[in-house]
């Protein structure tokens, strides 16, 4: 009895993964080509100075938490898109308060990273529906 | 004789690096009442944290005096009890492991780990020693042996992939030709495992799987055979031992994902639970389990402690989720449970609007168990009252990261209440509670013959309390370092010293302006 309702679960889960593969878009870009504004990017640095730099660092690589610039943060993110480290940023961190930040405020940190990260700002905004689109791949 | 001589000469010979040849398995079997050394990071294979020594005692432990400081220069976390054999205290802090002169804090030698697999979190709580070597884990799932006497490497096996979450954290047990350790990284998705290792090889001897699966027993209590994949069940801190019986006493954590318990309904064994196993062959004898089917992150990290009442063994354990846990090993029965702080909500389900708890995943006890005063039958333990709220959310596992499924909110630091609590060790009634409103106290509690209970907060005041009583009879703060580390004591030259580890407590919690991690040592003028 205590598993029919685990199983009814799976079956309906499997059932939205089909679903899900079948929508897919396509492959995702590399990050060096997603937009954001110069403007997203500053708000970004506001926020990361005021809630992460005194853990991961001021320039980003320089604290004792895990770099988040740099070669060996590209490579471990390298199988990953933008959501997957937005998903990882968004719920678990600033480490004492997970997820207590505004939406756009995870959005414009994830901007300021990709800045530090070599990636140009241009005219068009980045928006949430990009996540998915772009990975950390060169 | 012969030995010491032919050492003291090679010393005189090579300059500095004394050859280690002990502890012998005696002298381990001792190690609960040995007063000249602490070798193990809960000092005995019991557990006690209990020094029977008296020189410094409730009458003068006021005019204790630090004698010297031992600066590691690092930040990191610092959760070491300082491991005393032969008048060297031997401490690891992140990659780095130290020898230090214990009456004088002069380095005798330094080893240096260098990671081949990403770090996970590069915590350690220590060695194993024995017959002149020591035994640690690493940041990225590593057991290395280190010569005691000289700091080289002599050799170095992967346990697990890091790059998967796995790393070993606790501090190995070492018996009979054996070392113990198992491995950390539920709350990144892995699936746990306790292994045995051939001390002069490093060949594994046995595994025994903390996440049942298939017809292993306990299999069942994964209703959803799929995720025990990423079952959990992490071995954090350190190991207890009762070697009349050959028994090794497991502390196993939370399952994962860590608050989305409808991705893995049932028990879910042997997740937050103290597992007892042969050590000789790794077969499970028998566990008790403190949550099923938890959704807090409310491990059973810290290590059990054995001790005798009448006659008849028993054990306690503490947990995140603010309880102090006692069982009676001849009839496998639970004598009591109590909780140590205040406790809210712990029965009902993480929402995504979110469920306010007491206390949350970084409070209760954590890493540092409780301790034990023979004679007086009294368990001491220290714990966090500290509220937060818990929200479910996606699960989504992404290889390496934390494998969540929700967050968990702490309420303001400044809302925290450390605790040192005395209780007895039979009923598991309250004897006496300090408290330091504002400061968390997670660090190891050690029992003494001099009727005093040494610990340390969060501020760097290491403080020494009347055992009888709870009432504080000296404190000094260590220069600001977060006390994270115990303290140990033990004579050197027939004179007592106490010696504590201070530093960053956790790398989460203290950010970056922390003072460098450090070993203060004292005695009496
Ligand atoms: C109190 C210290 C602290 C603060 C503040 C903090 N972090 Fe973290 N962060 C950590 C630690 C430690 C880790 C490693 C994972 C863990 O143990 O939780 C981490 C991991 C991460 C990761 C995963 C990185 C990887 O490659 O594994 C990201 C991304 C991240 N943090 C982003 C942020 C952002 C953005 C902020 C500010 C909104 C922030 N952090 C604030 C300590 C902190």
């Amino acid at each position: 009895m205590k598993v029919l309702p685990s199983l009814l679960t799976a079956l309906l889960f499997s059932t939205t993964l089909i679903a899900h593969a079948a929508t897919t878009a396509p492959a995702p870009a590399s990050y060096l080509k997603a937009p954001f504004t110069k403007a997203q990017a500053a708000a970004g640095a506001k926020t990361y100075k005021a809630s992460c730099a005194m853990c991961h660092g001021d320039k980003l690589n320089n604290g004792g938490a895990p770099k988040l610039a740099g070669d060996a943060f590209l490579k471990k993110w390298a199988s990953n898109t933008l959501d997957d480290f937005h998903y990882i940023m968004s719920t678990t961190m600033p480490q004492t308060a997970p997820g207590s930040l505004k939406p756009e405020q995870y959005l414009a940190i994830t901007t300021y990273i990709l800045q530090v990260n070599g990636v140009k700002p241009g005219k068009t905004e980045f928006k949430a529906a990009d996540l998915k689109k772009y990975n950390f791949k060169k | 004789m012969k030995i010491t001589q032919l050492a003291l000469l090679t010393a005189l010979m090579c300059g500095s690096a004394l050859a280690v040849q002990g502890p012998s398995q005696t002298d381990l079997n001792n190690a609960d009442s040995a007063t000249d050394s602490w070798l193990m990071s809960n000092k005995g294979y019991m557990g006690q944290r209990y020094s029977p020594l008296s020189q410094i005692n409730a009458s003068n432990v006021a005019n204790l005096k630090r004698v010297c400081t031992f600066d590691t220069g690092d930040d990191g976390s610092f959760q070491v009890t300082p491991q005393i054999y032969r008048g060297v205290a031997f401490v690891s802090a992140g990659n780095r492991s130290y020898a230090i002169d214990a009456t004088t804090c002069k380095v005798l030698w330094k080893n240096v780990y260098k990671s081949t697999g990403p770090e996970v979190l590069n915590t350690t709580r220590g060695f194993a020693i024995a017959d002149g070597v020591l035994y640690r884990g690493t940041g990225d799932s590593h057991l290395i042996a280190i010569d005691a006497g000289t700091g080289k490497t002599l050799w170095d096996k992967k346990v697990n992939d890091s790059s998967s979450g796995y790393f070993t954290s606790s501090a190995p047990v070492a018996w009979n030709g054996m070392i113990f350790i198992g491995e950390a990284g539920a709350d990144w998705g892995v699936k746990a495992k306790m292994y045995a290792y051939d001390a002069k090889t490093g060949t594994q001897k046995w595994n025994f799987d903390m996440i049942p699966t298939g017809d292993q027993a306990g299999a069942d209590s994964w209703e959803k055979a799929d995720s025990t994949a990423t079952g959990g069940g992490s071995m954090w801190t350190s190991y207890t031992m009762d070697v009349d019986k050959g028994l090794i006493y497991v502390s196993v954590g939370n399952p994962a994902p860590d608050f989305a318990s409808q991705y893995r309904p049932g028990a879910n064994l042997y997740t937050d639970s103290v597992v007892v196993l042969d050590a000789a062959t790794g077969k499970l004898s028998h566990y008790y389990q403190q949550i099923p089917n938890d959704n807090k992150d409310y491990d059973t990290a810290a290590a059990p402690v054995l001790y005798d009442i009448d006659g008849t063994k028993h054990i306690a354990v503490a947990t995140k989720a603010g309880y102090l846990f006692g069982y009676n090993e001849s009839d496998k029965t639970q004598t009591f449970k109590v909780a140590t702080i205040k406790v809210m909500n712990q029965e009902k389900n993480p929402t995504a609007a979110g469920l306010p708890i007491c206390p949350n995943y970084s409070a209760g006890t954590q890493w540092s168990g409780p301790a034990f005063k023979p004679g007086a039958n009294m368990l001491v333990v220290n714990t966090v009252d500290w509220c937060g709220t818990v929200k479910l959310g996606e699960v989504r596992l992404i290889k390496g990261q934390l494998f969540f499924g929700g967050a968990m909110q702490l309420n303001p630091a400044s809302e925290a209440i450390g605790n040192t609590i005395g209780y007895d060790g039979a009923t598991g009634k309250e004897l006496w509670r300090y408290k330091s409103p504002g400061v968390r106290i997670v660090g190891g509690v050690t029992t003494t013959g001099g009727n005093l209970v040494f610990s340390g907060d969060a501020d760097g005041n290491m403080y020494a309390l009347d055992s009888s009583n709870g009432k504080v009879l000296f404190k000094s703060n260590i220069d600001k370092a977060p006390i994270g580390g115990g303290v140990s004591t033990y004579t050197v030259g027939g004179k007592q010293y106490v010696a504590v580890a201070a530093g960053n407590t956790s790398k989460g919690l203290n950010g970056v302006k922390n003072v460098t991690s450090r070993v203060a040592i004292f005695t009496l003028p």
